[in-house]
């Protein structure tokens, strides 16, 4: 099934992106994700109950598909993107990328984390370029994706500041762009836009469809707004609260048929009625799952 | 400054006030003219920056040589656990030894001499130079080790690359406590780990209590009080510029 990809628009920002040719890597195939039966404890400090995180969790994201998470606070979410980033690894089940197990973290799995974990002692440039660095980037490619990435997330005229110069919403951007520039085959982002606010958020959303049409790795994206899962996603899944299972899987797709809304800008997507039909229908599923403990 | 000129004026004060004999407790004035004197006058192998070079080198090469030792194996503790598990027993009972304890065995190993004196010093520095920078490595944020560790990063590079400058501050403060304490075990290195020798402050202060002149011992005391605190003084700047960065 050929999806947005092929929008004149896209196509068009495919050749826009000039330095960011494909990646002869991420453009193979078998990008693809695989959740076999995952489940993740973690085990009781001193004796206390161990905690069942996520509970038998099978899922096959295609490759190239923006899929999208949402949950309630404590479901596991970010539990589900560490062990897709091989950073931990389940308690049973399977995790595969194409048909390699995911069994150590890389390159090839970046994560945007919730926490953006840049390095404080490291400038914005520098944070960029560390991971293009340790893979070999030559110094003239880490320029151009640097260059290419740059204004593009909004940091121009800050390369040189340190991470606590920034506001939070910058720093966001960094971990984004110190992703990007890597060109990963699986982009695991942990509510990548909870610190900005509502403006350049809608902006960031637009700038990660533009950038993500680009070359298009697999896309896990969580996120707390129902309205932003729903602009982006491909699929939608909503979990359960802890333990984390997967409650409804809700194909985007379905509803906006082979052109995908948000190829086009948010406030005019948010107009139309099958987009808001949509996001209630996913915050009836999440409401019922939200409990104040 | 202010704080430390208030309080020799009290010391000029009691001093004047009781006619406190100079023998006793001489007064600051007494004090600083025997400092002149001692840059102008050789005692012992020479003049006071003799002494003053003598007690530094001492100093610098036990205090270099405990950071030299104490950085590199306290990475290497923090980043593995064996390694950790294997030399912490060790390293807890070494520290709790006070440094001159070490001073007999040091003349043992290095007879009476510079060597012996460093050695003193190097054992009073080293535990908290170690001791800090294994435990930054090992308090390195989590989320820090998965960053590096999903952009590529490999143990060599985790060690040097991240663990390191992220113990950094750990690492200085580690090393202020250091120098701090080898340069308090320096008076006492000079006497017992170098009978004979006719140099450094330690000598000074000797001198001044075997000829009854406590305003020799007093002006090395002085001297090394200044000297101690201007050391602290440049390791505190290097913080605050590492903290600037970090
Ligand atoms: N390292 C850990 N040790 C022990 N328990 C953990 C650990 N990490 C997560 N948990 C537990 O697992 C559950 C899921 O955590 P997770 O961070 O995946 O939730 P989340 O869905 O990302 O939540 P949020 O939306 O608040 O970010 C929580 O109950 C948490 O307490
Ligand atoms: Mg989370």
């Amino acid at each position: 099934m050929e999806r947005a990809g092929v929008g004149i628009i896209e196509a068009d920002l495919v050749m826009d992106a000039g330095p960011c040719e494909r990646d002869i890597r991420s453009a193979a195939r078998g990008n693809g994700i695989r959740f076999q039966n995952v489940s993740m404890s973690f085990g009781g400090n001193r004796g206390g109950h161990p905690t069942l995180a996520v509970d038998d969790f099978s899922l096959e994201v295609a490759e190239n598909e923006f899929l999208v998470i949402v949950g309630p606070s404590g479901c596991g979410k970010s539990t589900l993107l560490a062990m897709a980033g091989g950073l931990t690894q389940p308690t049973t089940g399977r995790l595969s990328l194409g048909d390699e197990p995911i069994v150590k973290p890389g390159p090839d799995k970046a994560i945007v984390f919730q926490t953006f974990s840049l390095f404080p002692w490291m400038t914005v440039i520098d944070n960029i370029e560390f991971g293009m660095r340790l893979n070999g980037v030559s110094p003239a490619e880490r320029q151009r994706r640097i260059d290419y990435y740059l204004p593009i997330i909004g940091l121009k005229g800050f390369e040189d500041h340190y991470p606590k110069q920034l506001s939070g919403g910058m720093q966001q951007r960094v971990a984004i762009a110190r992703c990007l520039v890597l060109r990963p085959r699986l982009l695991l982002m942990d509510e990548p836009f909870a610190a900005l606010d509502a403006q350049n958020r809608t902006v960031m959303q637009e700038e990660l469809v533009r950038v993500w049409s680009a070359h298009r790795p697999t896309v896990i994206f969580v996120t707390h707004s129902v309205e932003e899962a729903v602009f982006l996603a491909d699929r939608i899944v909503v979990m359960t609260r802890r333990p984390g299972r997967i409650k409804d899987v809700i194909d985007v797709r379905d509803t906006t048929g082979a052109q995908h809304w948000r190829a086009a800008p948010l406030d005019q997507v948010m107009r139309r009625s099958d987009f808001q039909d949509l996001r209630g229908r996913v915050w009836d599923l999440i409401r019922d799952e939200i409990v104040i403990e | 400054m202010a704080g430390v000129a208030a309080w020799i004026l009290v010391w000029w004060g009691v001093v004047s006030v009781f006619k406190v004999p100079p023998e006793f407790l001489p007064s600051p004035w007494q004090v600083a003219k025997k400092i002149l004197w001692l840059a102008a006058n050789d005692i012992g192998e020479g003049k006071l920056w003799l002494h003053l070079g003598w007690s530094l080198l001492r100093f610098l090469s036990g205090f270099m040589l405990a950071m030299a030792l104490g950085v590199p194996l306290g990475l290497l503790m923090g980043h593995f656990r064996p390694a950790r598990e294997m030399l912490n027993p060790l390293f807890e009972m070494l520290r709790n030894v006070p440094p001159i304890a070490w001073a007999p065995f040091s003349l043992l190993w290095f007879g009476a001499s510079f060597g012996s004196q460093a050695f003193v010093i190097f054992v009073a520095a080293f535990p908290p130079i170690l001791m800090n920078t294994q435990q930054g490595v090992r308090l390195t944020d989590k989320g820090l080790i998965s960053a590096a560790r999903m952009l590529g990063a490999g143990s060599f590079t985790l060690l040097f690359e991240i663990g390191l400058p992220a113990a950094a501050p750990a690492v200085i403060a580690g090393l202020r406590i250091g120098l701090a304490n080898g340069w308090l075990a320096l008076v006492g290195a000079e006497i017992i780990a170098g009978p004979g020798a006719l140099t450094g402050l330690g000598f000074l202060v000797l001198v001044g209590q075997q000829n009854l002149q406590a305003t020799i011992t007093i002006g090395a005391m002085a001297l090394i009080g200044i000297i101690g605190a201007s050391l602290d003084y440049a390791l505190c700047r290097l913080e605050a510029s590492v903290a600037r960065g970090a």
